[in-house]
């Protein structure tokens, strides 16, 4: 059954399809686009728009002027992010008149299109980030509360590039991928692909679209939902050719 | 000396000896963990750093951040080995001896840098940096914040930083510094921090709850202020006397 949302504000919620984020590099780090499309919503004129980056406790906030006068910021760096992988976003229309600093409209939990030549800028399923806390792990997942990580010890030599090789991805991403799905199953006990900005529903459209999984068992059954699982593991390696590849970097020595 | 971080074996030295405290208050740091290149690793950034005693958190906040330069460390959210290490350079302020030569180290996320979720706020070093930094543009907002002795953790940093909402506005950490904070005691005001009503930790769950409907981000202080209930209304008349920010210091 769909979860009614009961909004005693006048709070207008707006549709994600009328906010294009994109992140590039300027050579020095990463640098912000963003067009909105708000003449569906009966703004006043004079309210503000602001957008906010955010990341754990990284915050950054942008102020793009008024609905009848909108402004391009000068600086549209990020410049408080090590990294845009990870990244969310929050669009917020203000109140500049009557009820000053009122919420008028919002969307949260945008995410940015990372341009080509940013590092990492597939689209990922899985933000890596370096870590100096595994002692002497050399990777952990860590599911957060509205985010999933790979958690890779910056204590590797290279570990940008040990990821990308084949032995790293042959050996661990298959496990990872069925630890992210049984957790989701079991832990979250999540079975839906309804909402493109959880992770979670993410993960399962990625198994039932690019791996041609069959339909998400709906009954919690432990068992059927390893077997599931295991399916998806399976046709991820054969997409992959994941036994293949490490026998050729094997040999490869 | 030159600002280090600890390696894998100088932290886990650092815990053993966190552990061996827990048993025997009157445990010896190891003389080197600070020195031994086993230990500790010099950063490639070479910054200089002197050791001394800081009165409140907002002065070693200050320090690390103006004098030292830490802030241009990069990734220093996730920098355990960094933290734990300033924390060992710090001990003797962080976990004071009593005059029997104790020490009760409580938490280790005091003293071990964790980056999950609230601890990250917890630890004695990075914790007021983070909520320094975070209000770079006008450091002084956040005295009543960091006005506790550097082993302290005040009621009003913790319910600020457990919400990060809060601590991201200038208004809220301004409004809660002249409702909560005596500039000319420069301390806490006495009996803020229980939990009735017009109280520290009701100020901060009552700002949460608003957060949803207001722009915290854009308010001023006095903006804040008057959004608050009723209950208030003893700190409100308080806080009339105290100007925003520059008069913290």
């Amino acid at each position: 059954m769909p979860v009614r949302r009961l909004n005693f504000t006048g709070r207008k919620r707006i549709s994600r399809d009328y906010v294009q984020l994109s992140v590039t590099s300027n050579g020095a780090g990463y640098e912000l686009r963003a067009r909105f499309d708000l003449q569906h919503y009966s703004f006043p004129a004079k309210a503000r728009i602001h957008l906010e980056a955010y990341k754990r406790t990284s915050f950054q906030r942008f102020d793009f002027g008024t609905i009848s006068k909108q402004l391009i910021p000068t600086d549209m760096a990020l410049s408080s992010f090590s990294s845009p992988q990870g990244m969310k976003y929050r669009l917020k229309i203000v109140d500049a008149e009557k009820n000053r600093g009122r919420i008028l409209g919002e969307v949260d939990n945008l995410k940015a299109v990372i341009a080509e030549d940013v590092d990492g800028a597939e689209e990922s399923l899985l933000p890596v980030e370096p870590s100096h806390e595994l002692g002497h792990e050399l990777y952990r997942l860590e599911f957060g509360t509205n985010e999933i990580h790979l958690l890779v010890n910056a204590e590797l030599a290279n570990w940008q590039e040990v990821i990308k090789g084949h032995f790293f991805s042959t050996l661990v991403f298959p496990n990872l991928l069925r630890q992210v799905l049984l957790h989701i199953l079991r832990f979250e006990e999540h079975r839906v692909i309804d909402d493109p900005t959880d992770w979670r529903s993410q993960w399962l459209k990625f198994a039932i679209e690019k791996l041609r999984a069959r339909p998400i068992p709906d009954d919690g059954n432990l068992d059927d939902d390893h077997v599931w699982v295991d399916e998806c593991v399976k046709s991820f390696c054969q997409e992959h050719r994941i036994l293949s590849r490490f026998n050729q970097a094997w040999g490869d020595g | 000396m030159l600002l280090k971080r600890f390696t894998q074996e100088g932290l886990e030295a650092f815990n053993e000896f966190l552990s061996d405290l827990n048993v025997n208050n009157c445990a010896t740091k190891p003389a080197d963990l600070l020195s031994s290149i086993e230990f500790s690793v010099q950063l490639p950034e070479r910054k200089e750093i002197h050791p001394r005693r800081f009165i409140t958190r907002y002065e070693l906040a200050e320090y690390l951040v103006e004098e030292v330069g830490i802030d241009s460390i990069p990734d220093l959210e996730h920098d355990s080995l960094l933290w734990s290490w300033l924390a060992n350079l710090f001990f003797d302020w962080l976990c004071p001896a009593s005059p029997s030569g104790e020490r009760i180290p409580r938490q280790r996320a005091r003293l071990v840098y964790s980056s999950e979720g609230k601890f990250l706020f917890r630890h004695l070093v990075a914790g007021p940096v983070f909520v320094y930094l975070a209000h770079r543009d006008n450091p002084s907002r956040v005295i009543p914040l960091l006005s506790d002795p550097v082993h302290q953790t005040g009621k009003l940093y913790i319910e600020i930083t457990d919400r990060h909402n809060l601590l991201r506005s200038p208004g809220v950490v301004e409004a809660a510094g002249r409702l909560y904070f005596d500039s000319e005691k420069q301390a806490i005001r006495p009996g803020v921090r229980s939990k009735a009503p017009g109280k520290i930790i009701r100020f901060a769950t009552v700002l949460f709850q608003f957060d949803a409907t207001w722009d915290l981000q854009s308010l001023s202080s006095e903006q804040v202020i008057e959004l608050l209930p009723t209950e208030f209304d003893q700190y409100k008349d308080l806080a009339k006397n105290e100007q925003p920010a520059s008069m913290f210091k």
